[in-house]
């Protein structure tokens, strides 16, 4: 849970997302959902002479399961609010492990 | 010779002595004595001042330039005895016994030094002006009153005498007397009030303050800081206190005793904070505390173990106890003292002879004196009481007996008479304690008996069973006692050891007695709480004359064995109807088990218990005393207190009984916890348990407090307060009535399921109707005019179209219209009006509206919004929130309030039932960031919030708070595999295929890059078998991406693996 309420802090900022095939996408995060999919807006490739086919689209849709990273903008992270989430979420992992 | 006991009696004495001491030989004698004077009296300034004085004056004398009288030859052998030196050491000596009596000390002082000062006046030296400048030094460093004045005088010798180390020196002093000077500072206060009692003359103030100022210094003693100083200046204190007023206080002396003892072991523990050689000898002091104070007991009992500790012979110790038996006052305050120092005595004679080391004759010696005190101890008691004397009601002496002819001589017959004897005394054969000991004892010899039989001959078969008959044999001695002060108890241990060591024949027979004496208990019990609720009634009565308001009437409970007394069970008086807060009362009709439960009269408190005390503990505890339904344990720092439920009243009453019993290393108390226990209603919607014990601490010590499950009701706002004390509840009724913040009048009562009060209100009145299928377009006063043909109409509610509340002035107007308008057409629509029913469930959400501000939500909650983009908070389902483990106790308010720290919200709805809310946000990001915040948000102890989707909301049951347990116990997850979950927006509808969720997921969260053991992992298509991760694989993962993990802000992108879900996705 913990990524899918971090990113939806992201919603409205423009993130990079690098797919699995090495596609780089930029484009604003308008929405993610529990499986991590990612629907983006006003996109462009990174590398957009190597794939022209892309040229033309505006929004997509991302499946979860095929990003390899997302590109954050860092003045849009708060970092102290991630790591006190984050620590408490290891903290849970740590009990329920037990 | 005896001598004077007291410094006046001391002084006295010796001058006296010395008035008459003529020649050389006599005076010489006088100095002795005051040697003696001093080691009695070490501590005091008059005795020393007198001695040093003397001394001063012989050597004056045996100068040639004298005028006393002496004859030359005397002159000549008093100039070789009487020397300067020895003269100016024994200021010394006594200079140093008295320094820290911090009032007096200076008058020692300051004549020593005047007559210091006057001989370097008559010859100048280097080396007198640096000792006096070392005394003057040594004495400014010692706290004491007249400080200013001892510098003032030295810095005039030092004018005089050393001007040019003038500065330097006082610079140096004043540096160094620092912490003298606080130290007499802190203890200012304590001598100005002391001086003052002194001045009026008044012994008993002056008492009074001295035992103040001895408890403060030993408090003092206790602190690190300045241990040494405070112990000096404690001792001095002591030295003041014991040669003046308190000289003849035995709590003074124990006092000092005690605070001498423990710096003795402390520092034989070698945790010391004082040197050796500044705590007095132990002996000395007790030496000193016994011709004091001869009559206290426990300072011989103490006298005798510190001679026996200080390896002093036998007939030192001998000495100390004849010395004690002479002495006429030891029995002045009765026949403890003179008990005290024999139980001291024979338990050291026992020591000697216990010693494996001892001789034979050390055990005849302790025979005859353990035998002989003990004869002492009866005779000097019939001497003092005549033939009223009982004896040691502890039988201290008889039990070292006891202990010495069993262990030492196996002499059990012996000893066995002696027990014989003493139940003949009828102050022990009341008592149980007595014979229980006892039977201990019987026990402990039994089983040696039995452990030295079975050694040499094994086969034991051949005599039978072993059994303990002379301890069966104790007890039924003791239950022919009619008087026993409390027989259940023997009883009880009676069985216990029928049960476990005897035949059957005798256990038959035990129970039989057990039976005939428990009924003779039980009557004689009875008649005794007769008594007792007579004895009450009429002090009640009493009570009731002297103040007719107090009617809270406290009856005695007796812890009698459940017999019902009369008298001891409480009546409860029916209280005046309450009229006006009745219908403010939110009683739900589930308190119909509340009637059956009934807590009020059922529970009992559980006090003193050890801190490690178990719920499973206190069950078995009270085992054979009925049911328990439920524990409340709340713990302490050191002990525990627990509300105890139990079935059935009479259970609970039973289990008084374990008043006073012992629960571990503890005893502890039963009391009925009736009427501890307030019902709370109509506070604030949001204040919680912390707000209410706030408002309620006032009053007494609060135990805990209940509040009722919302899952049926969410609107339920009440909660059961119980206090550890009846007391504290009664005066917290007090605050019925009180407003709170706006509209809410708190109503406080005394909780009573018997009070129960019925909802009022229209529709309990019957006098409102349901109407149906009133056509869409009509309006409440349309309505309203439909139903004044059939009486007049109260109010007319149109919650949804269709359908609407009519509310009649009275029950028959309801009925009439029902007749008349049921069936009937109302407009184009056959309407149906019934009798409006309460519903079958209560109402199982609630709505709280946040501060933020967002005019689009209840629209966009109402219509799923299917377009994501654009501005505004986009899709509702995205600035949703789901919070799971939410307390079923808690309502919206305290809810909203408990996500504060989130932001703001719009919406909250709270799903009470299924232990959870739905909070809406202004946009996406905020609900974002309120997740991260809320995920893991601990509300009660142990118990977390945790952010979840809709649909494991509401497949979850809501949980039942166990305490200590993992409260979020998640949904099953074969459940979740029902429900495929709505993707989001864009996504075309999901193909059917059976996926458990990844993220909020009822399984085992994976980290990252791990996938679920066994199963296919398809990545773009391609199916893998992915074995699990292992740490170095994950390394390599990180440390083959490209290092961008670890570069933090570097180039302004915080870089982030994303999960894989190639484990867990088809």
């Amino acid at each position: 849970m913990l990524f899918f309420s971090f990113f939806k802090t992201l919603i409205d900022h423009e993130v990079t997302v690098e797919l699995k095939n090495d596609i780089r996408i930029r484009g604003v995060l308008k929405s993610v959902d529990q499986y991590l999919n990612i629907k983006l807006d006003n996109i462009q490739v990174v590398d957009e002479l190597k794939y022209p086919h892309l040229s033309a689209v505006k929004n997509v849709f991302i499946r979860g399961s095929v990003v390899r990273y997302v590109h954050l903008p860092s003045q849009s992270v708060d970092i102290d609010l991630l790591e006190d989430a984050t620590r408490r979420e290891a903290a849970n992992q740590a009990v329920k492990a037990k | 010779m005896a001598s004077p006991v007291g410094e006046d009696n001391w002084v006295d004495y010796v001058d006296h002595q010395l008035r008459e001491a003529t020649d050389l030989e006599a005076r010489v004698r006088v100095i002795e004595s005051f040697n003696d004077a001093v080691s009695a009296e070490p501590g005091s300034i008059k005795v020393w001042m007198a001695y040093c004085e003397y001394f001063w004056s012989l050597y004056n004398d045996c100068q040639p330039v004298s005028d006393a009288g002496w004859s030359p030859e005397e002159q000549e052998v008093g100039r070789s005895i009487f020397t300067i030196d020895a003269a100016l050491n024994l200021w010394q000596r006594g200079y140093e016994a008295v320094q820290y009596r911090l009032s007096d000390s200076n008058e020692l002082w300051d004549r020593w030094i005047s007559l210091e000062m006057e001989l370097l006046r008559r010859t100048v030296t280097e080396a007198g002006v640096r000792r006096i400048t070392q005394l003057f030094r040594n004495r400014l460093t010692v706290p004491h009153a007249t400080w200013d004045r001892t510098s003032q005088m030295f810095s005039t010798f030092l004018s005089e005498y050393n001007r040019q180390a003038y500065e330097s020196e006082m610079e140096q002093i004043t540096r160094s007397a620092k912490n003298a000077k606080r130290l007499y500072a802190l203890r200012d206060p304590f001598e100005t009030k002391l001086s003052l009692a002194v001045k009026s003359g008044d012994t008993a103030a002056v008492r009074a303050e001295m035992l103040e100022y001895i408890d403060w210094e030993i408090k003092q003693h206790k602190g690190k800081r300045d241990a040494l100083d405070n112990f000096k200046i404690c001792l001095g204190l002591f030295s003041r206190a014991l040669t003046g007023v308190l000289a003849s206080d035995d709590t003074t002396w124990l006092n000092f005793i005690t605070l001498v003892s423990t710096s003795q072991s402390d520092l034989k523990a070698g945790r010391a904070r004082v040197s050796a050689n500044l705590v007095p000898n132990m002996l000395d002091v007790l030496r000193r505390a016994v011709h004091h104070i001869p009559w206290a007991g426990p300072v011989w009992a103490r006298y005798i173990l510190a001679a026996e500790e200080a390896a002093l012979t036998f007939a030192d110790v001998e000495r100390i106890k004849h010395a004690a038996t002479n002495s006429p006052q030891l029995d002045r305050d009765g026949m403890t003292g003179v008990l005290d120092m024999y139980s001291a005595w024979c338990g050291y004679l026992k020591r000697t002879a216990m010693n494996p080391k001892a001789s034979e004759e050390a055990v005849d010696v302790a025979e005859v004196g353990l035998s002989s005190a003990l004869e002492d101890v009866k005779h000097w008691g019939q001497r003092k009481y005549g033939e009223n004397y009982q004896g040691d009601p502890d039988y201290r002496l008889e039990k070292i007996l006891i202990q010495f002819l069993t262990e030492k001589k196996e002499d059990i017959e012996g000893a066995r008479a002696i027990w014989d004897e003493l139940s003949q005394i009828p102050l022990h054969a009341n008592s149980y304690d007595f014979w229980l000991n006892w039977y201990l004892w019987e026990m402990v010899v039994f089983t040696a008996h039995r452990a030295k039989l079975r050694s040499p001959t094994p086969n034991t078969q051949a005599q039978g069973l072993l059994v303990p008959s002379l301890a069966t044999r104790v007890f039924t001695r003791a239950l022919k006692v009619r008087t026993l002060d409390w027989p259940e108890r023997i009883l009880q241990v009676y069985l216990k050891h029928c049960n476990d060591y005897e035949l059957a024949e005798t256990l038959r027979e035990a129970h039989d007695t057990i039976y005939k004496t428990r009924k003779g208990v039980e009557k004689r019990r009875e008649r005794e709480a007769r008594q007792a609720a007579e004895a009450a009634r009429q002090a009640a009565a009493a009570r009731e004359q002297a103040a007719p308001a107090d009617r809270s009437e406290d009856v005695p409970m007796t812890d009698a064995s459940g017999s019902a007394s009369p008298g001891s069970k409480r009546k409860r008086e029916p209280t005046p109807a309450e009229d006006d807060a009745a219908n403010k009362r939110p009683r739900s009709e589930t308190n119909g088990d509340d009637v059956k439960r009934d807590r009020e009269h059922n529970t009992v408190f559980l006090r003193n218990l050890p801190a490690d005390a178990t719920q499973t503990k206190i069950k078995q505890f009270f085992r054979d005393y009925g049911h328990v339904n439920n524990i409340d344990l709340k713990k302490g720092d050191d002990d525990a207190v627990a509300l105890v439920e139990f079935r059935h009243s009479d259970d609970a009453r039973a289990a008084l009984i374990r008043d006073g019993k012992p629960f571990g290393d503890r005893i502890i108390q039963v009391t009925p916890a009736i009427d501890c226990t307030l019902f709370v209603t109509n506070y604030p919607p949001d204040a919680d348990e912390e707000y209410l014990r706030n408002l309620f601490k006032a009053h007494g010590e609060i135990h805990s407090i209940r509040f009722p499950s919302l899952k049926e009701n969410v609107k339920r706002r009440f909660c059961y307060l119980t206090f550890r004390e009846r007391a504290s509840a009664e005066a917290a009724l007090k605050l019925d009535g009180k407003a709170l913040g706006g509209r809410c009048r708190l109503v406080v009562k005394i909780s009573d399921p018997a009070h129960k009060q019925h909802r009022q209100g229209a529709q309990e009145e019957e006098r409102e109707l349901h109407v149906i299928n009133i056509p869409r377009t009509m309006k409440e006063d349309e309505v309203e005019g439909h139903f004044t043909k059939a009486g007049k109409v109260v109010s007319v509610r149109i919650p949804h179209l269709g359908t609407a509340f009519v509310v009649m002035q009275t029950k028959e107007e309801a009925q009439e219209a029902i007749k008349l308008l049921d069936k009937a057409m109302f407009g184009q629509h056959p309407i149906k009006v019934e009798p409006s029913m309460p519903k079958g469930t209560k109402k199982k959400t609630a709505t709280a509206w946040g501060g933020a501000e967002d005019a689009e939500s209840p629209a966009s909650t109402a219509a799923e919004s299917t377009v994501s983009s654009g501005g505004g908070g986009g899709a509702a389902r995205d600035r949703k929130v789901v919070i799971l483990g939410v307390p079923d106790t808690m309502n919206e308010a305290r809810v909203g309030n408990l996500l504060k720290p989130a932001g703001e919200f719009v919406k909250l709805t709270l799903h009470a039932r299924h232990g959870g809310a739905i909070v809406e946000y202004k946009d996406a990001a905020s609900a974002g960031k309120a997740q991260l915040v809320i995920d893991g948000l601990e509300v009660e102890a142990g118990q977390k919030l945790r952010v979840g989707t809709t649909e494991e909301l509401f497949q979850s049951k809501g949980e039942k708070k166990v305490a200590g347990s993992d409260p979020c116990a998640r949904p099953e997850p074969e459940k979740q595999r029902k429900k495929p979950p709505t993707a989001a927006q864009l996504m075309p509808p999901p193909p059917s295929i059976n996926r458990p969720q990844v993220l909020g997921r009822s399984k085992p969260k994976m980290g990252m890059g791990t996938g679920a053991p066994g199963l296919g992992v398809r990545t773009n298509g391609v199916a893998l078998v992915g074995p699990k991760k292992s740490n170095a694989d994950f390394r390599s993962l990180f440390l083959g991406g490209g290092n961008n993990g670890g570069g933090g802000e570097g180039g302004g992108k915080v870089e982030e693996e994303k999960t894989k879900e190639n484990g867990s996705k088809e």
